[in-house]
């Protein structure tokens, strides 16, 4: 598989006035040509930081101290916002958790979708952008598409609004479009159907996909591959099936065990929290938590390749 | 089960909508819901967004005045008492709140958060006494006694649940309502706070309404299973048999659509499964009529009734049970 997108030794912090936070630190990942990436973690994980990164639209106080963002080979994060304008959008695009946030109120949905797509076809006339956003309706599945146009955000439901964004955000056809829990905010009917129909365009189109989530369960409908992060960290990468099988890291076990299951008769509760990420993390992060901590946890694991696999953590690693 | 301590009759809470120059529409929040609840027992109610779970919850422990119906609480209808008969009942229902961002005066310090109740109902009157049973409190939801001090900005998220817990429990309550008491958490901290509610629930014998959006965690938490659809109860009875054997047509989409945390069990959606509406004077027939695949000529005629299943105290608002007739399960 060709890679779209390479991540390497990112981190980031951010500046904040409680102190310096370390939200990502040397992170690793690699999304391939049609790939569904998942980066499941809960929060503070740093997972929408990754997202916002490769995306580039971290906050003012945020900032990249290593690493490098790779975009089909060219590093995304030396590019003037003015280079990286013609990519957000366009070439990679991005929808969120809130479907209200991302929709400007006062522009009825016809107008926010052609000026999406206008942007970056600045030689298109408003009738192609017109026939281009109700078709991307229409691939979405929105009933009677060309009233919906008409309408604002606030006459429509959650999950229409999902699929409005959806349509959006496939109006330039992407490479990559990156999803942060964008199934979050809704009742789990519509998530399904949010979901089959975000796995659907993606074949379609080839198109690469980074789905964030908290929920494991979306993850393993949704993913090719699973990347588990935690404290800014990526503890463990491997193919979904692989991972739902046979999780290799303490913390993957951890999250697995206290998802309440339909029929389970009991969930661990594993004691504490996540670290204080004020301080920068010179151990194994999941160390205070994890049951089969020794020694050795006191050094940080590095992310080790075990065949097709990746896993942080001392249990795996002779060295 | 035990003794009864609740017992819900056709509970109705109405909002008026105003629609325009002497118009008043209704939006029928809660509409007819009946069940009873055992000291000791937890009843789940799930429910899609707007399904009036919520206001429920809140119409039963009296934090909203019912449009119609009884609450006996222990016997005694407290859904027509006014504000002021309420206050000897208030310290014997409390409520959990999904938000411990919002739910906790940010101004106090966690030992007067939890203190207060205390104070208001009488139950204890020195600073002393106050500050030995906020201590047993905390240690009873899992806190070192320093957090008494704190402020709720200075916790986490977990943490804020429990004082939210906590102050539930100050008043030594008989029925807790637990209204998506985990969804603003995470999957690890959820599972804490899930287990840490059941041992609760076993030491004292508390009566909980669980109300969430998520069905696993109901089911994982609950005796019985109260399936909400726009203001009413479309299926009840015990967790085991509506989740294994859902009858409600609305119970089986759901639970069909709900991912597992498995690869091998891919969830595919085909159809329009549509989204639920909110019940603004909804005409008198079934509520899911519109999105329902099995439906009958009679379901957009009438509203059916409640038809009681077997020996399990199970009941399910559908016609298709409605002449002894029954679907294919899947």
């Amino acid at each position: 598989m060709m890679t779209l997108l390479e991540v390497a030794g990112l981190s980031v912090i951010y500046h904040t006035d409680e102190g310096t936070v370390y939200a990502l630190d040397k992170i690793d990942l690699a999304v391939g040509k049609g790939e569904i990436v998942s980066v499941v973690g809960e929060s503070g994980s740093g997972k929408s930081t990754l997202a916002n990164t490769v995306i580039k639209l971290l906050p003012p106080y945020a900032k990249v101290t290593e690493g490098r963002v790779l975009f089909e080979g060219k590093d995304i994060l030396s590019l003037s916002e003015e280079d990286m304008r013609s990519i957000r959008g366009n070439r990679i695009s991005m929808i969120f958790q809130e479907p209200n946030i991302a929709l400007n109120p006062l522009f009825k949905i016809k107008e926010f979708m052609t000026d999406v797509y206008l942007a970056h076809h600045p030689e298109a006339s408003r009738e192609e952008a017109l026939s281009r956003s109700l078709e991307m309706l229409r691939e979405a599945r929105v009933p009677t598409p060309e009233d919906v146009l008409e309408r604002y955000p606030h006459e429509l439901s959650g999950g229409m609004k999902q699929r409005v964004l959806i349509a959006t955000s496939l109006l330039n056809s992407p490479d990559l479009l990156i999803a942060d829990e964008p199934t979050s905010a809704l009742d789990v009917s519509v998530q399904a159907q949010i979901i089959s129909l975000l796995k659907r365009l993606q074949r379609e189109k080839n198109m690469s996909v980074i789905f964030i989530t908290h929920d494991l369960a979306v993850a393993a409908q949704i993913a090719d591959r699973i990347v588990v992060m935690y404290a800014g960290h990526v503890l463990e990468e491997g193919s979904v099936d692989e991972v739902f099988q046979k999780p290799l890291h303490p913390y993957t076990e951890m999250l697995m065990k206290s998802v309440p299951k339909i029929g389970a008769e009991k969930i661990e509760s594993p004691p504490g929290s996540i670290p204080d990420l004020r301080r920068r993390i010179e151990q194994c992060p999941f160390m205070d938590r994890c049951p089969k901590a020794f020694g050795k946890c006191r050094e940080k694991p590095p992310l080790i390749a075990l065949g097709d696999r990746k896993v942080a953590c001392w249990l795996y690693n002779e060295g | 089960m035990s003794e009864i301590i609740l017992e819900v009759e056709n509970l109705r809470k109405y909002f008026p909508i105003k629609t325009g120059f002497k118009q008043v529409r209704y939006l029928k929040a809660v509409d007819n819901v009946s069940f009873t609840l055992a000291r000791g027992e937890t009843l789940g109610v799930i429910g899609e967004s707007g399904s009036g779970k919520t206001t429920l919850g809140k119409t039963v422990i009296r934090l909203y005045k019912p449009t119609g119906g009884k609450i006996l609480f222990n016997g005694e209808d407290i859904a027509p008492l006014p504000r002021k008969a309420l206050k000897k009942y208030r310290k014997k229902m409390q409520i959990v709140y999904q938000d411990p961002y919002s739910s906790l005066n940010p101004r106090m310090r966690i030992r007067d958060i939890i203190g207060r109740p205390m104070k208001i109902h009488g139950l204890a009157s020195t600073r002393e006494e106050i500050t030995s049973r906020v201590k047993q409190l905390l240690e009873e939801v899992g806190l070192p006694s320093e957090v008494m001090h704190r402020f709720p900005h200075e916790l986490s998220g977990g943490q804020r649940q429990r004082i939210a817990i906590a102050r539930a429990l100050a008043t030594e309550p008989e029925l807790i309502v637990l209204d998506e008491p985990t969804s603003a958490l995470d999957v690890s901290i959820q599972a804490q706070i899930l287990n840490l509610l059941k041992e609760i629930q076993r030491k004292r014998n508390t009566a909980y309404i669980f109300i969430s959006h998520d069905i696993a965690v109901v089911s994982y938490m609950s005796d019985r299973i109260a399936v909400m659809y726009m203001g009413v109860f479309v299926e009840t009875g015990p967790t085991r048999e509506v989740i294994g054997e859902p009858m409600h047509p609305y119970t089986k989409m759901l639970i069909s659509v709900v991912p597992e945390p498995d690869p091998t069990k891919k969830i595919r959606v085909t159809e329009d499964l549509g989204e639920p509406q909110l019940p603004i004077d909804p005409p008198p027939i079934c509520r899911f009529h519109d999105r329902c695949k099995y439906k009958l000529p009679v379901c957009d005629e009438k509203a059916p009734p409640k038809i009681p299943i077997g020996e399990s105290g199970r009941t399910v608002a559908c016609w298709l049970y409605g002449k002894g007739k029954t679907v294919e399960r899947n």
